[in-house]
C-alpha cells in the first residue's frame, strides 16, 4: 500500500543536491511523508468545503484555517 | 615532524566533500573553497544567520586569507579560509549519552534556524559538531549552502545513523553507543538497530517512521524495484514537511533518556567511606598549586570521575581541561556540571587500557588519543591501581605511558593496603609484587624529574609531581 502511495506521489522535477548518498530508504520515506502531509492538507480543505456546503460556518477560532483558504487558488 | 610543519598537510576527515578540504600548516587550520562551492559560500556568508552564528560561537569562525598562505594546495581554490584551532577535537564515540544528545539537538536547531534564512545543511555528520566545554559548535562551514525549494533532506539517513540510532540504542535497548560507534565510525546502521529493538518499541510512531519504514523502503529499493524505474531523482519534500520532520525529531530526542538508569559503579564514589573530605581538600590543594605554579593552559584529567579536580585545575588558572573516564554514570554528572556551570571542562568516555585508536581511511581519518596529546600537564589521580591491578598493566608500562602524554603531571600512588585496592584484590591472587611505593618512585624518577610529594591519606596515598625528562619519548602530535 505504502509503496503504491510512494509511486503515485512521485512528481515534478527537483534534482538531488547531495554529495553524501541520502540512501534510497530515506528518500522514499521523505516522499511518503511529504505526500501524506499533502493528502492531509487536501483532505482538510475538502472537508471544510463539504461542511460549508451543508451550511456549517467557520468559527472565529479557525483563523489559521481561513488563512490557508486565502492561499488556495480560485477562492 | 619538522619537515611536515612547513608544508601543508591535508586533515584526516575532510576528503569526502568535494566543496573544499582542510589542511594544517604551521599549526594553522586552513580550508579551501572549491569553484563548485564558491557561489553557495558567498551566499551563506552574507546572511544574518551566518554572522550571528559565528558571533555566538555556534559556528566556527572562518577568516578569508590570501590563497598564497596555503601555497600549492590552493591552486584550484576560489577562497582559502582560516579557522581558529579548537582546544581539543573529540569524536562521537568518545561522547557521553548526554553529549551526543546535546549535539543532536544542536544540529536540528541549527538546521531549523538555517532554513529560516534559506540555508540548508548538505549532510548530517556528527563529526561536524565539536565541543568547547559542554557547548556544541558547528565546524564545517561548507556544509552550509543555499536551500533549493522542494529539495529533500539529504542528511536524513546520516542523521539517523550518526545521532538518532546511537541514542535509541541506549534509551530503548540500554546499550551504550561508544564501542559500536567506534567500530563502524559512521554510527549505528538502521537495519541493525531494527533487529535489536524490542517489539514494544516498534509500536511507536516515530520508531516506525525513522527505523522500520526507512529500513523497509531501503530493502524494497534494493530487492524488489529496478532502481531505474523509480524516478527518485525528481522527488520533492515541501518545506513545511521538512521543518515538521526536524521539529518532530527534536521533540523526540529531547525526551530520550538512558534505559539503564541504575546508579553506576562510580557515581557516588566520591561520597563513599573510603574517601575522607580532608583527603579531597588536600588533593584539590595539591592540584591547585601544581597548575598555578606551572601556569598550565591545557590539562588532561585522566580518570576524571565527576570532575572535582578538573574544577580545581580551572580554578587555579587552567584555560581548558579535558577529562577522561570509562564510567557512563559519572560522565553524565561531569557533563551536566560542565554545562550548568559553563566550565571549559570537556569530559569524554575512554577506556584507558584501550584508548581511542587512529582509524578510518588509511588510518588517518580520525586520530587516536596519543595523536591528539596536546596537554601541557596531566592529572592521574586514583588511577594507577585500576590500570595496574584491575587490568594487569605493569606499573612501569603505566608510568611510561602517562609520562609520554604530557610534559608534566600529578600521579597518585594508592598503596596495596588501601581499602580500594583491597576491593580489587578481594577475589584474586596478588600477583603484583612490583606494585610498591618504592618501585613507583624509582621507576618514575628514572624517566622524569620528581617535584613535590604529599601523603594525602592515613592509608598512605601519595601524590607526586613529575616533569618529563627531555629524552623520554613523547606521544606523536599530528596537528
Amino acid at each position: 500500500m505504502a509503496w503504491a502511495v510512494v509511486l503515485i506521489l512521485l512528481a515534478s522535477s527537483q534534482p538531488l543536491y547531495a554529495y553524501v548518498d541520502p540512501s534510497t530508504g530515506s528518500i522514499l520515506l521523505q516522499i511518503l511523508l511529504g505526500g501524506l502531509a499533502g493528502i492531509l492538507l487536501l483532505g482538510k480543505v475538502y472537508w471544510r468545503r463539504l461542511k460549508h456546503r451543508f451550511g456549517f460556518r467557520e468559527r472565529a477560532s479557525a483563523s489559521l484555517d481561513s488563512q490557508e483558504e486565502r492561499e488556495l487558488p480560485g477562492k | 615532524m619538522n619537515s611536515q610543519e612547513n608544508s601543508s598537510q591535508p586533515l584526516g576527515g575532510s576528503f569526502r566533500d568535494p566543496s573544499g578540504h582542510v589542511f594544517t600548516k604551521n599549526g594553522r587550520i586552513l580550508r579551501t573553497v572549491n569553484p563548485s562551492a564558491a557561489p553557495d559560500f558567498e551566499f551563506v556568508r552574507q546572511t544574518r544567520f551566518y554572522q550571528e552564528a559565528v558571533r555566538e560561537s555556534r559556528l566556527i569562525e572562518a577568516r578569508l586569507v590570501d590563497n598564497e598562505e596555503l601555497g600549492e594546495e590552493a591552486r584550484q581554490a576560489v577562497y582559502v579560509l582560516e579557522h581558529p584551532a579548537l582546544p581539543f577535537v573529540s569524536y562521537p564515540y568518545e561522547w557521553a549519552f548526554s553529549a551526543l544528545k546535546t549535539a543532536a539537538l544542536f544540529h536540528l536547531d541549527f538546521h531549523l534556524e538555517a532554513l529560516e534564512h534559506g540555508i540548508t545543511l548538505s549532510d548530517a555528520s556528527a563529526y561536524n559538531v565539536q565541543f568547547i566545554g559542554a557547548r556544541p559548535i558547528f565546524i564545517d562551514t561548507l556544509s552550509l549552502r543555499r536551500y533549493r525549494s522542494g529539495e529533500l533532506w539529504a542528511g536524513h539517513s546520516q542523521f539517523c545513523e550518526q545521532f538518532l540510532n546511537p541514542l535509541l540504542l541506549r534509551s530503548l535497548v540500554g546499550v551504550s553507543h561508544n564501542a559500536w560507534y567506534r567500530g563502524t565510525q559512521e554510527g549505528i546502521p538502521t537495519r541493525e538497530l531494527r533487529r535489536m529493538l524490542p517489539w514494544r518499541a516498534k509500536l511507536s510512531r516515530r520508531v516506525l517512521t525513522h527505523v522500520i519504514l526507512q529500513d523497509t523502503f531501503q530493502r524494497l529499493a534494493q530487492n524488489k524495484i529496478d532502481a531505474g524505474a523509480v524516478p527518485i531523482q525528481n522527488a520533492q519534500l515541501p518545506l513545511p514537511t521538512f521543518r515538521k520532520l526536524l521539529t518532530d525529531l527534536r521533540k523526540w530526542i529531547a525526551k530520550l533518556q538512558p534505559a539503564d538508569r541504575e546508579r553506576s559503579l562510580w557515581q557516588d564514589y566520591a561520597h563513599r567511606h573510603s574517601y575522607k573530605s580532608e583527603e579531597v581538600k588536600a588533593k584539590a590543594a595539591f592540584v591547585h598549586q601544581f597548575v598555578a605554579d606551572n601556569k598550565l593552559r591545557i590539562v588532561w584529567d585522566i580518570g576524571c570521575n565527576t570532575g572535582d579536580y578538573s574544577v580545581a585545575a580551572l580554578q587555579a588558572g587552567a584555560e581548558y581541561v579535558v577529562g577522561f573516564d570509562s564510567d557512563q554514570g559519572v560522565l553524565e554528572l561531569a557533563f551536566a556540571r560542565a554545562r550548568e556551570l559553563r566550565l571549559n571542562f570537556h569530559p569524554l568516555f575512554l577506556d584507558l587500557a584501550n584508548p581511542t585508536p587512529s582509524q578510518g581511511w588509511a588510518q588517518r581519518e580520525r586520530h587516536g588519543l596519543q595523536e591528539r596529546a596536546t596537554a601541557d600537564g596531566l592529572l592521574a589521580l586514583a588511577l594507577l591501581h585500576h590500570l595496574c591491578i584491575a587490568r594487569n598493566v605493569p606499573l612501569a608500562a603505566c608510568l611510561r605511558w602517562l609520562v609520554g602524554l604530557a610534559p608534566c603531571g600529578v600521579i597518585e600512588f594508592v598503596p596495596k593496603d588501601d581499602p580500594m585496592v583491597q576491593v580489587l584484590l578481594r577475589f584474586r591472587k596478588d600477583i603484583f609484587p612490583d606494585y610498591t611505593r618504592d618501585r613507583f618512585l624509582a621507576t618514575l624518577s628514572s624517566i622524569a624529574h620528581i617535584g613535590r610529594k604529599a601523603a594525602v591519606s592515613a592509608t598512605g596515598r601519595l601524590l607526586v609531581e613529575f616533569f618529563r625528562s627531555p629524552n623520554h619519548p613523547r606521544m606523536v602530535r599530528v596537528s
